[in-house]
Protein backbone atom coordinates (compact mmCIF):
# COMPACT_ATOMS: atom_id res chain seq x y z
CA UNK A 1 0.00 0.00 0.00
CA UNK A 2 1.47 2.86 -1.21
CA UNK A 3 0.80 6.72 -0.19
CA UNK A 4 0.92 10.07 -1.71
CA UNK A 5 2.94 11.26 2.06
CA UNK A 6 5.36 10.56 4.01
CA UNK A 7 6.06 12.85 7.27
CA UNK A 8 9.63 12.86 9.12
CA UNK A 9 9.34 13.72 12.74
CA UNK A 10 12.28 13.98 14.84
CA UNK A 11 12.91 14.74 18.58
CA UNK A 12 15.12 18.04 19.07
CA UNK A 13 17.82 16.87 21.31
CA UNK A 14 16.13 14.03 22.23
CA UNK A 15 18.27 12.60 25.55
CA UNK A 16 18.25 16.28 27.03
CA UNK A 17 14.51 16.74 25.92
CA UNK A 18 13.61 13.40 28.23
CA UNK A 19 15.54 14.25 30.93
CA UNK A 20 13.32 17.81 30.82
CA UNK A 21 10.44 15.78 30.94
CA UNK A 22 11.15 15.05 34.59
CA UNK A 23 13.29 17.47 35.81
CA UNK A 24 11.52 21.12 35.12
CA UNK A 25 14.72 22.69 36.16
CA UNK A 26 16.84 21.95 33.71
CA UNK A 27 14.08 23.32 30.48
CA UNK A 28 16.91 26.62 29.60
CA UNK A 29 19.87 25.48 31.06
CA UNK A 30 23.02 24.21 29.14
CA UNK A 31 22.59 20.61 29.60
CA UNK A 32 25.49 18.02 28.58
CA UNK A 33 23.65 13.99 29.02
CA UNK A 34 26.85 11.84 29.74
CA UNK A 35 27.59 8.01 28.57
CA UNK A 36 28.56 5.02 30.38
CA UNK A 37 31.25 6.27 32.21
CA UNK A 38 30.55 10.02 33.21
CA UNK A 39 33.20 10.96 30.81
CA UNK A 40 31.89 11.30 28.06
CA UNK A 41 29.05 13.87 27.02
CA UNK A 42 26.90 11.68 23.88
CA UNK A 43 23.71 14.25 23.39
CA UNK A 44 23.84 18.12 24.49
CA UNK A 45 21.10 20.91 24.62
CA UNK A 46 20.79 23.60 21.79
CA UNK A 47 22.23 25.89 24.80
CA UNK A 48 25.15 23.94 25.58
CA UNK A 49 25.85 23.31 21.75
CA UNK A 50 26.03 27.55 21.58
CA UNK A 51 29.09 27.29 23.70
CA UNK A 52 30.71 24.73 21.26
CA UNK A 53 30.32 21.75 22.89
CA UNK A 54 29.77 18.72 20.89
CA UNK A 55 28.89 15.31 21.03
CA UNK A 56 31.83 13.14 22.18
CA UNK A 57 33.48 15.86 23.96
CA UNK A 58 35.03 14.86 27.35
CA UNK A 59 33.31 16.51 30.25
CA UNK A 60 36.93 18.56 31.35
CA UNK A 61 36.28 20.23 28.31
CA UNK A 62 33.17 20.83 28.07
CA UNK A 63 33.19 22.58 31.63
CA UNK A 64 35.70 24.66 30.42
CA UNK A 65 33.68 25.64 27.52
CA UNK A 66 30.37 26.15 29.68
CA UNK A 67 31.10 26.29 33.08
CA UNK A 68 28.11 26.67 34.62
CA UNK A 69 26.34 23.89 32.53
CA UNK A 70 24.46 20.99 34.02
CA UNK A 71 25.53 17.41 33.44
CA UNK A 72 23.39 14.52 33.74
CA UNK A 73 23.99 10.61 33.85
CA UNK A 74 22.49 8.87 31.02
CA UNK A 75 19.32 6.76 32.13
CA UNK A 76 18.49 4.64 28.80
CA UNK A 77 15.56 3.37 30.23
CA UNK A 78 14.18 5.99 30.26
CA UNK A 79 14.33 7.40 27.21
CA UNK A 80 12.67 4.11 26.07
CA UNK A 81 9.32 4.79 27.95
CA UNK A 82 9.71 8.26 26.29
CA UNK A 83 10.09 7.01 22.77
CA UNK A 84 7.73 4.39 23.03
CA UNK A 85 5.10 7.22 23.93
CA UNK A 86 6.08 9.29 20.87
CA UNK A 87 5.33 5.98 18.97
CA UNK A 88 1.99 5.38 20.53
CA UNK A 89 0.73 8.93 20.08
CA UNK A 90 2.02 9.01 16.27
CA UNK A 91 0.21 5.49 16.00
CA UNK A 92 -3.30 7.11 16.73
CA UNK A 93 -2.70 9.90 14.08
CA UNK A 94 -0.74 7.93 11.26
CA UNK A 95 -2.38 4.49 9.73
CA UNK A 96 1.55 3.28 9.16
CA UNK A 97 4.48 4.30 11.25
CA UNK A 98 7.88 3.38 11.45
CA UNK A 99 9.73 2.97 14.46
CA UNK A 100 13.04 4.22 12.27
CA UNK A 101 14.85 4.82 15.40
CA UNK A 102 14.61 5.89 19.29
CA UNK A 103 14.29 9.60 18.53
CA UNK A 104 13.06 9.39 14.69
CA UNK A 105 10.09 8.34 13.30
CA UNK A 106 8.67 8.20 9.37
CA UNK A 107 4.96 7.86 9.15
CA UNK A 108 2.10 8.25 6.61
CA UNK A 109 1.12 11.66 6.60
CA UNK A 110 -2.05 11.33 4.23
CA UNK A 111 -4.21 11.03 6.89
CA UNK A 112 -3.07 14.29 9.10
CA UNK A 113 -5.31 16.61 7.66
CA UNK A 114 -8.58 14.63 8.25
CA UNK A 115 -7.33 13.71 11.73
CA UNK A 116 -6.91 17.81 12.83
CA UNK A 117 -9.71 18.85 10.34
CA UNK A 118 -6.81 21.54 9.13
CA UNK A 119 -4.82 22.27 5.87
CA UNK A 120 -1.54 20.65 6.08
CA UNK A 121 0.81 22.96 7.05
CA UNK A 122 -1.60 23.53 10.69
CA UNK A 123 -2.46 20.40 10.64
CA UNK A 124 1.51 19.39 10.64
CA UNK A 125 1.48 21.86 13.41
CA UNK A 126 -1.20 21.07 15.51
CA UNK A 127 0.61 17.50 15.77
CA UNK A 128 4.03 19.05 16.61
CA UNK A 129 2.18 20.93 19.69
CA UNK A 130 0.59 17.67 20.83
CA UNK A 131 3.46 16.04 21.02
CA UNK A 132 5.04 18.62 22.89
CA UNK A 133 1.52 18.71 25.11
CA UNK A 134 1.40 14.97 25.70
CA UNK A 135 4.63 13.04 25.34
CA UNK A 136 6.67 16.74 26.55
CA UNK A 137 9.22 16.64 24.08
CA UNK A 138 10.05 18.91 21.15
CA UNK A 139 9.82 17.85 17.77
CA UNK A 140 10.51 18.99 14.34
CA UNK A 141 8.57 17.78 11.21
CA UNK A 142 9.28 16.94 7.58
CA UNK A 143 6.38 16.17 5.15
CA UNK A 144 7.26 14.99 1.41
CA UNK A 145 6.32 12.79 -1.10
CA UNK A 146 9.40 10.67 0.10
CA UNK A 147 11.18 10.04 2.77
CA UNK A 148 14.72 11.15 1.92
CA UNK A 149 12.81 14.41 1.27
CA UNK A 150 10.55 14.37 4.26
CA UNK A 151 13.93 13.29 6.60
CA UNK A 152 15.87 16.23 4.72
CA UNK A 153 12.77 18.82 5.37
CA UNK A 154 12.58 17.98 9.74
CA UNK A 155 16.22 18.58 9.67
CA UNK A 156 16.60 21.71 7.87
CA UNK A 157 13.56 22.52 10.05
CA UNK A 158 15.37 21.91 13.25
CA UNK A 159 15.00 22.89 16.63
CA UNK A 160 11.27 22.58 16.88
CA UNK A 161 10.31 23.20 13.39
CA UNK A 162 8.15 22.13 10.74
CA UNK A 163 8.93 22.08 6.59
CA UNK A 164 6.52 20.86 4.05
CA UNK A 165 8.34 19.79 0.87
CA UNK A 166 6.17 20.22 -2.13
CA UNK A 167 6.36 20.25 -6.05
CA UNK A 168 5.97 24.57 -5.43
CA UNK A 169 9.01 24.95 -3.08
CA UNK A 170 10.94 21.49 -3.81
CA UNK A 171 13.41 23.65 -6.20
CA UNK A 172 14.03 26.32 -3.81
CA UNK A 173 14.48 23.91 -0.70
CA UNK A 174 16.87 21.73 -2.61
CA UNK A 175 19.57 24.40 -3.55
CA UNK A 176 19.57 25.51 -0.30
CA UNK A 177 21.00 22.28 1.22
CA UNK A 178 24.14 20.81 0.91
CA UNK A 179 24.73 17.48 -0.98
CA UNK A 180 26.11 16.05 2.22
CA UNK A 181 22.90 16.97 4.29
CA UNK A 182 21.29 13.73 2.15
CA UNK A 183 21.01 10.81 4.18
CA UNK A 184 22.75 8.26 3.12
CA UNK A 185 25.64 10.84 1.91
CA UNK A 186 28.76 10.02 3.48
CA UNK A 187 32.22 11.83 3.04
CA UNK A 188 33.50 9.58 0.68
CA UNK A 189 30.45 9.87 -1.40
CA UNK A 190 29.98 13.45 -0.96
CA UNK A 191 33.57 14.30 -2.28
CA UNK A 192 32.48 12.00 -5.35
CA UNK A 193 29.89 14.15 -6.04
CA UNK A 194 31.71 17.49 -5.33
CA UNK A 195 34.33 16.06 -7.85
CA UNK A 196 31.56 15.83 -10.52
CA UNK A 197 30.35 19.49 -9.73
CA UNK A 198 27.51 18.48 -7.27
CA UNK A 199 27.17 20.30 -4.73
CA UNK A 200 23.68 21.29 -3.63
CA UNK A 201 20.86 18.80 -3.45
CA UNK A 202 19.49 20.43 -6.33
CA UNK A 203 22.09 19.31 -8.15
CA UNK A 204 21.80 15.94 -7.53
CA UNK A 205 18.35 16.35 -8.66
CA UNK A 206 19.36 17.37 -11.63
CA UNK A 207 21.98 14.94 -12.33
CA UNK A 208 22.14 12.04 -14.90
CA UNK A 209 20.38 9.19 -13.32
CA UNK A 210 23.43 6.39 -14.93
CA UNK A 211 25.81 8.84 -13.71
CA UNK A 212 24.23 8.74 -10.09
CA UNK A 213 24.11 5.29 -10.18
CA UNK A 214 27.68 4.87 -11.44
CA UNK A 215 28.99 6.70 -8.70
CA UNK A 216 26.83 5.61 -5.31
CA UNK A 217 25.65 2.18 -6.86
CA UNK A 218 21.60 1.36 -6.54
CA UNK A 219 21.24 2.92 -2.78
CA UNK A 220 22.44 6.17 -4.85
CA UNK A 221 19.72 5.95 -7.49
CA UNK A 222 17.21 5.31 -4.97
CA UNK A 223 17.57 8.42 -3.36
CA UNK A 224 17.87 10.29 -6.66
CA UNK A 225 14.38 8.85 -7.55
CA UNK A 226 13.36 10.16 -3.62
CA UNK A 227 14.56 13.39 -4.30
CA UNK A 228 11.87 13.66 -7.47
CA UNK A 229 9.56 13.17 -5.14
CA UNK A 230 9.11 9.08 -6.39
CA UNK A 231 8.84 6.98 -3.17
CA UNK A 232 10.92 4.25 -3.19
CA UNK A 233 11.29 3.18 0.26
CA UNK A 234 8.54 1.97 1.54
CA UNK A 235 7.16 2.77 5.27
CA UNK A 236 7.91 -0.46 7.02
CA UNK A 237 6.04 -1.04 10.33
CA UNK A 238 7.90 -3.91 11.64
CA UNK A 239 11.38 -4.55 11.83
CA UNK A 240 12.87 -7.24 10.01
CA UNK A 241 14.64 -10.02 12.08
CA UNK A 242 17.95 -9.64 13.04
CA UNK A 243 20.88 -10.73 10.88
CA UNK A 244 22.87 -10.73 13.77
CA UNK A 245 23.14 -9.62 17.54
CA UNK A 246 26.16 -8.59 19.58
CA UNK A 247 27.29 -7.86 22.71
CA UNK A 248 30.44 -6.45 23.96
CA UNK A 249 32.14 -3.07 24.00
CA UNK A 250 35.10 -1.59 26.11
CA UNK A 251 36.44 -3.59 28.78
CA UNK A 252 37.03 -0.87 31.27
CA UNK A 253 40.82 0.18 29.99
CA UNK A 254 43.43 -2.00 27.97
CA UNK A 255 44.14 -5.21 30.04
CA UNK A 256 46.46 -8.47 29.51
CA UNK A 257 45.96 -10.22 32.41
CA UNK A 258 43.91 -13.48 31.26
CA UNK A 259 41.77 -14.11 33.58
CA UNK A 260 40.45 -10.58 33.40
CA UNK A 261 40.01 -10.81 29.57
CA UNK A 262 37.94 -14.15 30.54
CA UNK A 263 35.82 -12.46 32.91
CA UNK A 264 34.80 -9.75 30.17
CA UNK A 265 34.39 -12.76 27.37
CA UNK A 266 31.71 -14.35 30.24
CA UNK A 267 29.84 -10.97 31.34
CA UNK A 268 29.67 -10.82 27.44
CA UNK A 269 28.06 -13.87 26.83
CA UNK A 270 25.61 -13.88 29.79
CA UNK A 271 24.87 -10.29 28.58
CA UNK A 272 24.30 -11.57 24.53
CA UNK A 273 22.08 -14.62 25.97
CA UNK A 274 19.74 -11.95 27.77
CA UNK A 275 19.64 -10.50 24.51
CA UNK A 276 19.02 -13.46 22.32
CA UNK A 277 15.93 -14.44 25.14
CA UNK A 278 14.67 -11.12 25.01
CA UNK A 279 14.63 -11.69 20.75
CA UNK A 280 13.15 -14.76 20.98
CA UNK A 281 16.50 -16.37 18.49
CA UNK A 282 19.08 -18.73 18.52
CA UNK A 283 22.09 -18.60 17.09
CA UNK A 284 23.85 -21.04 14.72
CA UNK A 285 27.21 -19.14 14.53
CA UNK A 286 29.38 -17.44 17.61
CA UNK A 287 32.06 -14.93 16.48
CA UNK A 288 34.54 -13.33 19.11
CA UNK A 289 36.33 -10.12 18.15
CA UNK A 290 38.92 -8.59 20.07
CA UNK A 291 40.03 -5.12 19.74
CA UNK A 292 43.54 -3.26 20.56
CA UNK A 293 42.76 0.11 20.97
CA UNK A 294 39.59 0.05 18.55
CA UNK A 295 41.74 -1.58 16.03
CA UNK A 296 40.31 -4.80 14.79
CA UNK A 297 42.87 -7.11 16.39
CA UNK A 298 41.40 -10.58 15.89
CA UNK A 299 38.24 -12.19 14.42
CA UNK A 300 37.37 -16.10 15.39
CA UNK A 301 34.15 -17.89 14.18
CA UNK A 302 32.73 -21.35 15.45
CA UNK A 303 29.63 -22.47 14.30
CA UNK A 304 27.84 -24.24 16.89
CA UNK A 305 26.28 -27.91 16.50
CA UNK A 306 22.24 -26.79 16.76
CA UNK A 307 20.65 -23.73 17.25
CA UNK A 308 21.16 -22.40 20.78
CA UNK A 309 21.20 -19.50 23.39
CA UNK A 310 22.43 -22.13 26.27
CA UNK A 311 25.40 -20.35 28.54
CA UNK A 312 27.29 -24.10 28.63
CA UNK A 313 27.06 -24.55 24.39
CA UNK A 314 28.09 -20.45 23.88
CA UNK A 315 30.97 -20.56 26.97
CA UNK A 316 32.48 -23.83 25.12
CA UNK A 317 32.42 -21.98 21.56
CA UNK A 318 34.20 -18.52 22.56
CA UNK A 319 36.92 -20.23 25.10
CA UNK A 320 39.08 -22.00 22.61
CA UNK A 321 39.05 -18.90 20.29
CA UNK A 322 40.26 -16.85 23.19
CA UNK A 323 42.68 -19.05 24.24
CA UNK A 324 43.69 -19.14 19.85
CA UNK A 325 43.82 -15.13 20.05
CA UNK A 326 47.17 -13.18 19.63
CA UNK A 327 48.47 -12.28 23.16
CA UNK A 328 50.89 -10.11 22.36
CA UNK A 329 48.84 -6.82 22.28
CA UNK A 330 46.51 -5.07 25.18
CA UNK A 331 43.00 -5.48 25.15
CA UNK A 332 40.79 -2.87 24.90
CA UNK A 333 37.44 -3.86 23.05
CA UNK A 334 35.61 -7.40 23.08
CA UNK A 335 32.73 -8.21 21.35
CA UNK A 336 30.80 -11.92 21.28
CA UNK A 337 28.31 -11.56 18.08
CA UNK A 338 25.51 -14.25 17.31
CA UNK A 339 25.28 -14.59 13.98
CA UNK A 340 22.66 -16.74 11.74
CA UNK A 341 19.44 -16.25 13.70
CA UNK A 342 16.80 -18.21 13.97
CA UNK A 343 13.19 -17.72 15.44
CA UNK A 344 12.82 -19.93 18.51
CA UNK A 345 9.67 -21.42 17.91
CA UNK A 346 10.82 -22.69 14.03
CA UNK A 347 13.61 -25.07 14.99
CA UNK A 348 13.69 -29.04 14.64
CA UNK A 349 14.41 -30.36 18.32
CA UNK A 350 17.47 -32.82 18.20
CA UNK A 351 17.47 -36.30 19.41
CA UNK A 352 20.97 -36.03 19.67
CA UNK A 353 22.03 -33.22 20.93
CA UNK A 354 21.16 -31.34 24.38
CA UNK A 355 18.54 -28.57 24.58
CA UNK A 356 19.05 -25.23 23.07
CA UNK A 357 18.86 -23.98 26.64
CA UNK A 358 19.66 -25.95 29.43
CA UNK A 359 17.23 -25.83 32.93
CA UNK A 360 19.94 -24.08 34.54
CA UNK A 361 19.61 -21.33 31.85
CA UNK A 362 16.02 -20.75 32.53
CA UNK A 363 16.08 -20.93 36.20
CA UNK A 364 19.39 -18.09 35.58
CA UNK A 365 16.42 -16.17 33.14
CA UNK A 366 14.02 -16.09 36.20
CA UNK A 367 15.98 -15.33 38.75
CA UNK A 368 17.72 -12.51 37.43
CA UNK A 369 13.76 -11.13 35.82
CA UNK A 370 12.58 -10.98 39.32
CA UNK A 371 15.92 -10.00 41.00
CA UNK A 372 17.64 -7.99 38.72
CA UNK A 373 20.27 -7.83 36.23
CA UNK A 374 23.19 -10.38 36.79
CA UNK A 375 21.72 -11.41 40.51
CA UNK A 376 23.20 -14.80 39.37
CA UNK A 377 26.51 -14.83 37.00
CA UNK A 378 28.74 -17.22 36.43
CA UNK A 379 31.80 -17.16 39.35
CA UNK A 380 33.96 -16.46 36.32
CA UNK A 381 33.15 -13.01 36.27
CA UNK A 382 34.34 -12.49 40.03
CA UNK A 383 37.56 -10.56 38.66
CA UNK A 384 35.08 -7.95 37.79
CA UNK A 385 34.20 -7.01 41.17
CA UNK A 386 34.25 -2.74 40.57
CA UNK A 387 31.58 -3.29 38.24
CA UNK A 388 28.99 -5.33 39.88
CA UNK A 389 29.76 -4.07 42.84
CA UNK A 390 29.15 -0.75 41.68
CA UNK A 391 25.71 -0.23 40.16
CA UNK A 392 26.69 3.01 38.73
CA UNK A 393 29.21 0.94 36.48
CA UNK A 394 27.29 -1.43 33.97
CA UNK A 395 28.16 -0.38 30.67
CA UNK A 396 24.27 -0.27 29.83
CA UNK A 397 23.87 -0.01 26.20
CA UNK A 398 20.84 1.73 24.53
CA UNK A 399 19.02 -1.20 22.68
CA UNK A 400 15.86 -0.77 22.30
CA UNK A 401 13.71 -3.73 20.27
CA UNK A 402 11.35 -2.72 17.30
CA UNK A 403 13.18 0.28 15.87
CA UNK A 404 15.07 0.39 12.69
CA UNK A 405 18.78 1.54 12.84
CA UNK A 406 20.20 2.37 16.04
CA UNK B 1 33.25 17.39 47.74
CA UNK B 2 30.04 19.45 46.86
CA UNK B 3 30.68 22.90 47.74
CA UNK B 4 27.54 24.77 46.02
CA UNK B 5 24.17 23.59 45.70
CA UNK B 6 21.52 26.07 43.76
CA UNK B 7 17.49 25.56 44.86
CA UNK B 8 15.05 27.02 41.88
CA UNK B 9 13.92 30.19 43.19
CA UNK B 10 9.96 29.16 42.92
CA UNK B 11 10.59 26.66 45.72
CA UNK B 12 11.97 29.07 48.40
CA UNK B 13 8.91 31.31 50.28
CA UNK B 14 9.54 34.80 50.00
CA UNK B 15 9.38 35.50 53.24
CA UNK B 16 12.58 33.13 54.01
CA UNK B 17 14.58 35.17 50.72
CA UNK B 18 14.24 38.31 52.55
CA UNK B 19 14.66 37.27 55.90
CA UNK B 20 17.75 35.81 54.72
CA UNK B 21 18.54 37.80 51.79
CA UNK B 22 19.00 34.88 49.47
CA UNK B 23 17.92 37.91 46.75
CA UNK B 24 21.83 38.40 46.43
CA UNK B 25 22.55 34.85 45.84
CA UNK B 26 20.13 34.69 42.53
CA UNK B 27 21.70 32.89 39.52
CA UNK B 28 20.31 32.03 35.80
CA UNK B 29 22.14 30.08 33.53
CA UNK B 30 20.29 31.12 30.68
CA UNK B 31 17.76 33.74 29.69
CA UNK B 32 15.16 31.24 29.42
CA UNK B 33 15.93 29.02 32.55
CA UNK B 34 14.59 29.51 35.81
CA UNK B 35 16.12 31.67 38.34
CA UNK B 36 18.24 29.89 41.21
CA UNK B 37 19.53 30.66 44.69
CA UNK B 38 23.10 29.72 45.05
CA UNK B 39 24.33 28.66 48.21
CA UNK B 40 27.79 28.07 48.34
CA UNK B 41 30.41 26.77 50.86
CA UNK B 42 32.85 29.37 50.44
CA UNK B 43 29.76 32.21 51.36
CA UNK B 44 30.14 34.65 53.98
CA UNK B 45 27.67 32.83 56.15
CA UNK B 46 27.58 29.94 54.38
CA UNK B 47 23.57 28.71 54.54
CA UNK B 48 21.12 25.05 53.35
CA UNK B 49 18.25 25.09 52.47
CA UNK B 50 16.74 22.00 54.80
CA UNK B 51 13.02 20.61 55.10
CA UNK B 52 13.32 20.19 58.97
CA UNK B 53 9.89 19.36 61.07
CA UNK B 54 7.59 19.45 57.82
CA UNK B 55 8.99 22.51 56.83
CA UNK B 56 11.18 24.52 54.59
CA UNK B 57 14.54 26.16 56.97
CA UNK B 58 17.31 28.25 55.54
CA UNK B 59 19.92 27.20 58.21
CA UNK B 60 23.76 27.71 58.55
CA UNK B 61 25.86 25.31 56.72
CA UNK B 62 28.35 23.54 58.92
CA UNK B 63 29.94 25.25 62.06
CA UNK B 64 33.15 27.79 61.85
CA UNK B 65 32.63 28.74 65.22
CA UNK B 66 35.16 27.62 67.88
CA UNK B 67 33.04 29.34 70.63
CA UNK B 68 30.04 26.38 69.28
CA UNK B 69 30.10 23.16 70.64
CA UNK B 70 29.33 21.84 67.57
CA UNK B 71 31.84 19.90 65.47
CA UNK B 72 34.41 22.59 63.14
CA UNK B 73 33.10 20.81 60.29
CA UNK B 74 30.74 21.31 57.13
CA UNK B 75 30.44 17.71 56.21
CA UNK B 76 30.45 14.21 57.57
CA UNK B 77 31.24 11.25 56.65
CA UNK B 78 28.46 8.72 56.92
CA UNK B 79 30.95 5.76 58.40
CA UNK B 80 31.85 8.47 60.91
CA UNK B 81 28.05 8.75 61.89
CA UNK B 82 27.62 4.79 61.75
CA UNK B 83 30.74 4.42 64.21
CA UNK B 84 28.76 6.50 66.88
CA UNK B 85 31.65 8.99 67.14
CA UNK B 86 29.00 11.93 66.50
CA UNK B 87 26.65 10.32 69.09
CA UNK B 88 27.61 12.80 71.49
CA UNK B 89 25.81 15.82 69.62
CA UNK B 90 22.42 13.91 69.25
CA UNK B 91 22.38 14.45 65.14
CA UNK B 92 19.16 14.50 63.07
CA UNK B 93 18.17 13.43 59.92
CA UNK B 94 16.95 16.11 57.59
CA UNK B 95 16.69 16.77 53.51
CA UNK B 96 18.92 19.01 52.07
CA UNK B 97 16.54 20.54 49.68
CA UNK B 98 18.80 20.96 45.96
CA UNK B 99 18.28 20.86 42.00
CA UNK B 100 21.70 21.26 41.42
CA UNK B 101 25.43 20.40 42.99
CA UNK B 102 28.65 21.60 42.77
CA UNK B 103 32.04 19.37 42.68
CA UNK B 104 34.81 20.54 41.06
CA UNK B 105 33.75 22.51 38.59
CA UNK B 106 31.23 20.63 37.15
CA UNK B 107 27.59 20.80 37.99
CA UNK B 108 25.31 18.06 38.36
CA UNK B 109 21.08 16.94 38.41
CA UNK B 110 19.86 16.26 42.05
CA UNK B 111 16.66 14.93 41.39
CA UNK B 112 14.95 14.45 45.29
CA UNK B 113 17.32 16.14 47.51
CA UNK B 114 20.65 15.43 49.70
CA UNK B 115 21.21 14.01 53.27
CA UNK B 116 21.96 15.74 56.08
CA UNK B 117 22.32 15.85 59.69
CA UNK B 118 21.57 18.06 62.28
CA UNK B 119 23.08 19.46 65.41
CA UNK B 120 22.10 21.77 67.88
CA UNK B 121 25.00 23.33 69.95
CA UNK B 122 25.09 24.66 73.63
CA UNK B 123 23.04 27.13 72.94
CA UNK B 124 20.37 25.52 71.20
CA UNK B 125 21.67 26.80 67.59
CA UNK B 126 21.40 24.51 64.68
CA UNK B 127 24.39 23.22 62.11
CA UNK B 128 23.62 21.16 59.41
CA UNK B 129 26.34 18.95 57.67
CA UNK B 130 26.10 17.21 54.55
CA UNK B 131 26.65 13.48 54.48
CA UNK B 132 29.17 12.60 52.49
CA UNK B 133 30.32 8.73 51.37
CA UNK B 134 32.56 7.02 48.84
CA UNK B 135 31.88 7.96 44.89
CA UNK B 136 30.79 5.81 42.55
CA UNK B 137 32.62 4.76 39.79
CA UNK B 138 30.22 7.40 37.57
CA UNK B 139 30.23 9.83 40.00
CA UNK B 140 34.34 9.63 40.12
CA UNK B 141 34.87 10.13 36.55
CA UNK B 142 32.38 12.78 36.30
CA UNK B 143 33.78 15.20 39.38
CA UNK B 144 37.05 13.27 39.41
CA UNK B 145 36.23 13.34 42.96
CA UNK B 146 36.48 10.48 45.33
CA UNK B 147 33.56 11.53 47.94
CA UNK B 148 29.95 12.11 46.68
CA UNK B 149 27.20 13.31 48.62
CA UNK B 150 24.52 11.08 49.63
CA UNK B 151 21.33 11.37 47.40
CA UNK B 152 18.13 11.09 48.58
CA UNK B 153 16.04 8.20 46.42
CA UNK B 154 19.12 7.90 43.34
CA UNK B 155 22.89 7.25 42.96
CA UNK B 156 24.56 8.46 40.26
Amino acid sequence: MGTTLIGHIDSDCFYVSCERVRSYTLRGVPCGVLGNQGACVIAKSYELKSYGVKTGHPIWEAKKLCPHAVFVKRDFRWYEVISRRLLDLLKMVSPRVEYYSIDEMFFDAGELQRYFQLPLQEATRALQTLVQDEVGVPVSIGIAPSRALAKLGSDAAKPFGVRIVDRENCEVFLRSQPVGELCGIGRRSERKLQDRNIHTCWDFHQADRLLIRDLLTIKGEALWWELRGDSVTPIQTSRPPHKAIARGGSCGGKTSDPERIRAWAVRNIERLIEALDHHRVYARHISLQIDANKTALWLGRTPLAVPSASFRTIYDAVMPMLAAAPQEHLVSHMHIIAENLVWRDRIQKSLFFEDAQSPLDQIKRNINQKLGRFAIRSAETLPLHEIYHDTTHNYDICDISGKMCF
Amino acid sequence: MCTAITLAWREIPRKLIRRFQLEERVIQRSETADKEILFLQRHRQPLLPVFYQGELHILPWGNRQRNSSAPLAWWCDVATLQSGAWAQYHPEPVEILANFGLERGVWFLIREGLQGVLIHDQREQPSVYLLLQPASHYYQVMTGYHREPVFLGEQI
